[in-house]
């Protein structure tokens, strides 16, 4: 009964901005061609969208898409992007039929593609994900591009059942009829102008579609024709998105419209339920597995992560996100026996262990790119990764991604905190916020012990003790490194320090043990590092050679809000030991800002021969509002400057 | 019916448990021996280790082949296990025919699991890049089970039926990868009679050879043993300039390459009347031959769309299409390319030929094998030699590549030519001239106007970037190039040259102000000059970026010649007097140098700088020097000049 479900919700499902086709226009085309504006309308555009036309026809027997694009191509980069046109499909059970091709060049010929520019080639995640993905791409490249050309592709995606006659696929249909599930998204802006934007859905009346429209207004105009009803959603003169270097995702920013037809996440919660939990098996196999895992462990947390660590480690992660390749796991002993699996596949693994050792614990859909949920449409198309949730006996839930190779035990990957989750019960969901993590879980803190001899050498130990965001930053780069090339990375590390620095020692806790923070040390020597000149001596405080992350604002104004990966806190304390026969002419001021986005402090004495340097950054948030950046970008324009690092010395005079 | 079933579902039962025995068989003794030998502790450096990677290759007068590979693996870490979950063996239907005859995965304890067949895939390859080929497809292997200490093992049979050179045969192979090999053999089977020339470069590892008659054959084989990994480093050559590797023919010279490839490309080079239209139009204006030349190079370049959507015919992947195909449909691979541009050439009466080379590796003289990956045009002058346009680069004003030096070309013509090498281009030829002008005034405010004439790889380089991006975004870019001034920077004014004209290099005008330039210290004010940090003349730190390691075990790969002059003049603000300037840094080397300096000049301060690289690679045993030199060139950048207020004398 699953399956049928599972396949019927199939050929509905459609991700966002994913293989919807449009109708033809057909004189109008022409009338639109022979209109459209020219280069100089559109200064900041490589390239502008004339129509994207998109029409999903529902019907009992499955669906069509049709699409229509008219792009008239501006420049090289518009040409590059546009050029050639790829469309997704899943080949098990959709076919993509290109109806028409070709370029109106400016000479006003038409020029179609050959046969062989078009081509069906795999998706390129299929590379290393062959084992799931049937995906492929219809790819179309078109002929006579220049400057001024206009493409014109329409193109249809339909669902194909192999196997079976017409009466078999009719009373099996009727035999399995359920609810039919359909839930599908598209933007309407993006990178390249819009002139006009077109989404239809012409579905049988009795599909109760629920859409919604997020960061934007556009009324959708409804027919009733017979037993079947058309909506069809319309925007104009969409202007360009220009990208900003951190900002949200297009998602985030572009009217954008979502449909589903689940009444409640608690509905949302079942469907994905009934794919999954039969898929929970506790066999024999696993539970001896779960027994062996939990044997030393005096404490349910300890058991879950035993449990935790060993999918994590031991199940090699098929990189794939949420629904791409279904929502339905494999059944818990296959993944264990083939000790590999995407995220669904790593999740009900984990469910069954720990259900093993008789804790309870449920599969949560999340978004990983920053995307809002919104709790007024529920839909499946909201998420993209599937974790788990245990329940805590005080309230709460223990988060858990078992794709998460780099996280430290206890910290959730922060592209994943702070947003909602639905946690899906065998008897439904329910959105509940995954909470987001304090800054001081996220604390970098570099000890850094310097020896500044009157020649102007310097040598010392540089120690990083790393939390949260950092430390999974940190071992995701040197975690799978060999001793020898650990042994570069310090090297060059070491080198950032000043050219011709020496690298004496390095060394770091086991970053393949999750449950041990990392702290990473090296220790080096640097000629000539400060700079004499006369009876001074310039010393520059050095940076952090084993700084993770580096976060640097850096345009005087911005159109979006700024994404940091994760608050934090980032501390170092230098301590120079002053050379003999120099005392200090010069020290850094103070400095305390503080802002609501952050703080920052810095502090420059002097004492027993040594000076002591304190540095601290501390972000509150995971985004900075426009309206907060200018005193981001003042607050780091302060920090940085290179007289909060500028030490100067003077001889002693006798 | 039921007497019938009492008697098959005995025999059932005991072929399933006899199948399911198989399945789950224990491997031999010796290798349960072998592998167990194997651990990590003994190859600390190791993801995985090759235990044996074996290459027969079964060959025919013809050309034809069969080619059988065995290969063993040893998982030892987590990566390994990333590395190896996969087997993936591409092939083109067109040419040969992939099966996978064997794999398996070997468990710790010398279990056997075969993979079962809904594991062995035949997709169409990836899209990847610009590539879209559908009739070029992989056999994927996925390894199921797969833990630490377990081994996966396979075998693939490759038949070629329809080699590229009918009657020939060649390859090329390393005998050194990122994981230790225990054993690596190559073996040749060959009709007696056939004449085959191997030679072994970069002899790191030691190959003992062999060559054996038996009965109407002769079997050449080639045998490494442990071998240790490559350690990978940064701005190391390509991995096949550098690893042992053995070459085999039986092509007896280059010029039997350049006759075969002139008479495959020939036939594609006959233009049609668009063709030649379309010279009409290009040239009918032009004066001087290389004028029509460039002019008929920059159509093809920008007006040919790079993309792979097709590999067709006997000898495709070879064979261009034909010129008026791809001048018709505006796209094409390189060799598409090439052959439309010496098409639309001949029209205009140059003598022009298609060229074989590979940009990315070493093309090993020595030995005629095929180690082309890219295909150029050249053209004969009057006096018999040959220059080169590669069409493919884009952004390239000049007509071959600034990375395109000291590179392998095989000019291919009917009488057949030599494999010769591009010439190293000196790098004043491709340099970055940077002119800046500063103003710094009492309250420290610094307003600055850079001009960056960029020519070579710096033309190339800001060419392919800045078109990639919207002009707001260009002004963001520089916005943040500009933090490396100073923190604050904030960009006036931006003014960039026209990027589609190939004719001019790139200009970029920058006007920037800075507020709080200068660090107070007591009575010293202390600031460098802007164009000293090396903002603007970047490509130093890009390209070098393998110069951190103290040593290094192999050359440095710095991928061409370029060079940066930079003058700036800095005007100082009034009622400051200028205490100090930093010292002038002269170092000078056979193939590398750095100069830089400041001159006051009454109310001015001079700063220039200079910094040249005359190879494309630099060697070991230059490498200490060019280390002494990076010394200088920071504390150039370090450098600072301090003025005292004159109300402070």
């Amino acid at each position: 009964m699953w399956r049928k479900i599972c396949f019927a919700t199939a050929f509905f499902c459609l991700l966002i901005g994913g293989g919807i086709q449009g109708v033809a226009i057909g004189e109008s085309t022409e009338d639109m061609v022979k209109n459209s504006p020219p280069a100089s309308d559109y200064p900041q555009a490589g390239a502008l969208i004339l129509l994207d036309d998109t029409k999903v026809i529902l019907t009992d027997g499955g669906s069509t898409t049709q699409r229509h694009l008219l792009v008239k191509l501006f420049k090289k980069r518009g040409i590059e992007k546009w050029g050639d046109i790829k469309q997704r499909y899943d080949k098990s059970h959709q076919k993509v039929e290109t109806e028409v091709a070709r370029t109106f060049k400016p000479d006003g010929s038409v020029v179609e593609p050959p046969p062989d520019a078009i081509s069906d080639v795999s998706a390129p995640e299929v590379q290393w994900a062959s084992a799931y993905s049937n995906a492929m791409m219809k790819v179309v490249s078109f002929a006579g591009l220049e400057p001024g050309s206009i493409i014109d592709y329409q193109w249809e995606i339909r669902s194909v059942k192999k196997g079976g006659g017409l009466f078999s696929k009719l009373f099996g249909w009727l035999k399995g009829k359920q609810k039919r599930n359909f839930w599908t998204g598209t933007k309407f802006r993006s990178t390249d102008p819009i002139l006009e934007k077109r989404f239809t859905i012409d579905a049988p009346a009795d599909l109760k579609l629920k859409p919604v429209i997020l960061h934007g207004e556009i009324s959708p105009m409804k027919k009733e024709v017979g037993k079947r009803v058309v909506y069809t959603w319309e925007a104009k003169d969409m202007g360009q998105i220009i990208e900003e270097p951190n900002m949200p995702p297009l998602d985030q920013i572009a009217p954008r419209l979502l449909l589903t037809t689940f009444n409640s996440w608690t509905d949302v919660g079942k469907w994905f339920a009934k794919g999954f939990y039969p898929q929970v098996k506790v066999t024999g196999q696993i539970e001896g597995e779960a027994s062996a895992l939990t044997s030393g462990a005096i404490t349910e947390l300890e058991k879950i992560r035993n449990i935790f660590l060993w999918v994590v480690r031991e199940i090699r992660t098929v990189h794939l996100p949420l629904g791409q390749a279904g929502y339905k796991p494999h059944p818990a002993p296959k993944v264990l026996e083939n000790r590999y699996g995407d995220c669904r596949d790593k999740a009900v693994l984990l469910v069954s262990l720990l259900q093993g050792a008789g804790i309870e614990a449920y599969p949560a859909l999340v978004n990983h790119s920053e995307v809002e949920i919104d709790e007024d449409l529920p839909s499946p198309g909201q998420f993209n990764d599937l974790i788990v949730a245990v329940p805590r006996t005080k309230g709460g839930y223990i988060w858990l991604d078992p794709a998460a190779e780099n996280s430290p035990w206890g910290y959730l990957p922060p592209e994943e905190q702070g947003t909602k989750a639905l946690v899906v019960k065998p008897d439904g969901g329910e959105i509940v916020k995954i909470p987001l993590l304090l800054p001081e879980e996220n604390r970098s803190f570099a000890l850094m012990k310097l020896d500044l001899a009157s020649d102007g050498n310097l040598s010392g130990v540089v120690t990083n003790r790393l939390k949260g965001f950092t430390d999974q930053v940190a071992r995701a780069l040197l975690k799978d490194k060999t001793p020898q090339e650990r042994e570069k990375f310090f090297q060059e590390a070491a080198n950032r320090i000043s050219q011709g620095t020496e690298l004496v020692a390095d060394t770091l806790t086991n970053l393949k043990d999750l449950k041990t923070p990392a702290e990473i040390r090296l220790s080096f020597k640097s000629p000539q590092y400060a700079i004499l000149e006369g009876e001074m001596m310039l010393f520059e405080v050095p940076s952090n050679p084993l700084t993770f992350y580096g976060l640097f604002p850096t345009l005087p104004f911005r159109k979006y809000d700024m994404i940091i990966p994760s608050p934090m806190i980032m501390e170092e304390r230098v301590i120079i030991k002053i050379p003999s026969g120099y005392r200090v002419a010069h020290l850094p001021e103070e400095m305390k800002i503080e802002k609501p986005v952050g703080e920052f402090t810095l502090s420059c004495q002097e004492r027993d021969g040594q000076v002591v340097y304190t540095r601290k950054l501390a972000l509150r948030s995971k985004k900075v509002e426009r309206g907060e950046y200018r005193n981001l970008k003042s607050m780091f324009d302060k920090l940085a400057k290179p007289q909060t690092r500028l030490i100067i010395l003077e001889k002693e005079t006798t | 019916m039921k007497k019938l079933w009492f008697v098959l579902f005995p025999l059932l039962l005991s072929l399933l448990i006899w199948g399911c025995a198989a399945q789950r068989q224990v491997v031999q003794r010796g290798l349960v021996q072998t592998l167990n030998q194997i651990q990590a502790e003994k190859y600390p450096d190791a993801n995985a280790v090759v235990v044996f990677d074996s290459i027969r290759v079964d060959l025919q007068r013809s050309g034809k082949y069969v080619q059988r590979e065995h290969k063993l693996v040893k998982i030892l870490t987590a990566q390994g296990k990333e590395n190896y979950s996969e087997a993936k063996t591409g092939y083109f239907s067109a040419y040969d025919t992939v099966l996978v005859t064997m794999a398996r995965v070997i468990g710790r304890g010398g279990t056997i699991v075969d993979i079962p067949a809904n594991q062995i895939k035949d997709i169409p390859l990836p899209a990847f890049g610009k590539f879209f080929l559908p009739h070029v497809r992989e056999k994927i292997i996925t390894f199921p089970n797969l833990v630490l200490g377990s081994s996966i093992e396979f075998a693939t049979k490759d038949i070629m039926r329809n080699p590229p050179m009918e009657n020939n045969f060649d390859t090329f192979l390393l005998f050194e990868g990122m994981d230790p090999i225990s054993c690596q053999v190559f073996e040749l089977i060959v009709p007696q009679g056939m004449k085959i020339r191997y030679l072994v470069k970069n002899e790191n590892v030691r190959l003992d050879f062999s060559r054996e008659s038996k009965g109407d054959k002769v079997i050449y084989r080639w045998v490494a043993r442990d071998v240790p990994r490559v350690i990978r480093e940064p701005g190391m050559p390509p991995l096949s300039d550098v690893a042992t590797k053995l070459l085999v023919t039986t092509v007896p010279s280059w010029k039997e390459w350049s006759r075969w490839y002139y008479e495959l490309a020939s036939p594609t080079f006959e233009a049609d009347q668009a063709i030649r239209d379309k010279v009409a139009e290009l040239t009918s204006d032009l004066q001087t031959e290389e004028e029509k030349i460039r002019a008929l190079y920059y159509f093809v370049s920008q007006k040919i769309r790079y993309v792979g959507t097709s590999m067709s015919g006997k000898k495709a992947g070879h064979k261009p299409f034909p010129a008026p195909k791809t001048f018709k449909q505006q796209f094409g691979v390189c060799r598409d390319k090439a052959a439309l541009l010496v098409s639309m050439l001949k029209v205009l009466g140059v003598d022009a030929y298609i060229v074989l080379t590979n940009p990315a590796i070493r093309v090993e003289r020595d030995l005629p094998v095929d180690q082309f990956n890219h295909a150029i045009v050249a053209i004969k002058d009057r006096g018999g030699k040959f220059w080169y346009i590669d069409p493919t680069f884009e952004n390239t004003r000049e007509f071959l590549s600034p990375f395109e030096q000291d590179k392998a070309v095989l000019v291919c013509d009917e009488r057949g030519e030599d494999l010769e090498f591009t010439p190293i281009v000196p790098p004043t030829n491709g340099m970055a001239h940077i002119k800046a002008i500063s103003h710094l005034n009492p309250e420290g405010v610094l307003d600055g106007q850079v001009i960056i004439e960029a020519n070579g790889c710096y033309d190339v380089v800001f060419r392919s970037w800045l078109k990639q991006m919207p002009p707001m975004q260009r002004n963001m870019m520089f916005q943040g190039l500009l933090q490396s001034v100073s923190p604050g920077a904030t960009v006036k004014d931006l003014k960039i040259s026209d990027l589609s004209d190939l004719y001019t290099p790139v200009t970029v005008e920058i006007e920037y102000s800075v507020t709080d330039y200068w660090m107070k210290a007591g009575d010293y004010y202390l600031f460098s000059a802007p164009t000293a940090v090396g903002t603007f003349d970047f490509l130093s730190f890009a390209f070098l970026r393998g110069a951190n390691l103290p040593q290094r075990r192999y050359p440095l790969n710095i991928r061409t010649t370029f060079g940066s002059q930079v003058d700036e003049e800095i005007s100082l603000p009034p009622g400051f007097t200028l205490k100090a300037v930093p010292s002038p840094i002269e170092k000078s080397y056979p193939h590398f140098s750095f100069h830089a300096s400041y001159q006051p000049q009454g109310e001015k301060v001079l700063f220039s700088k200079q910094v040249l690289y005359h190879q494309p690679e630099i060697n070991l045993n230059e490498y200490g020097d060019l280390r002494e030199m990076l010394q200088g060139v920071e504390r150039s950048a370090k450098g600072k000049i301090i003025l005292v207020a004159k109300q402070n004398l």
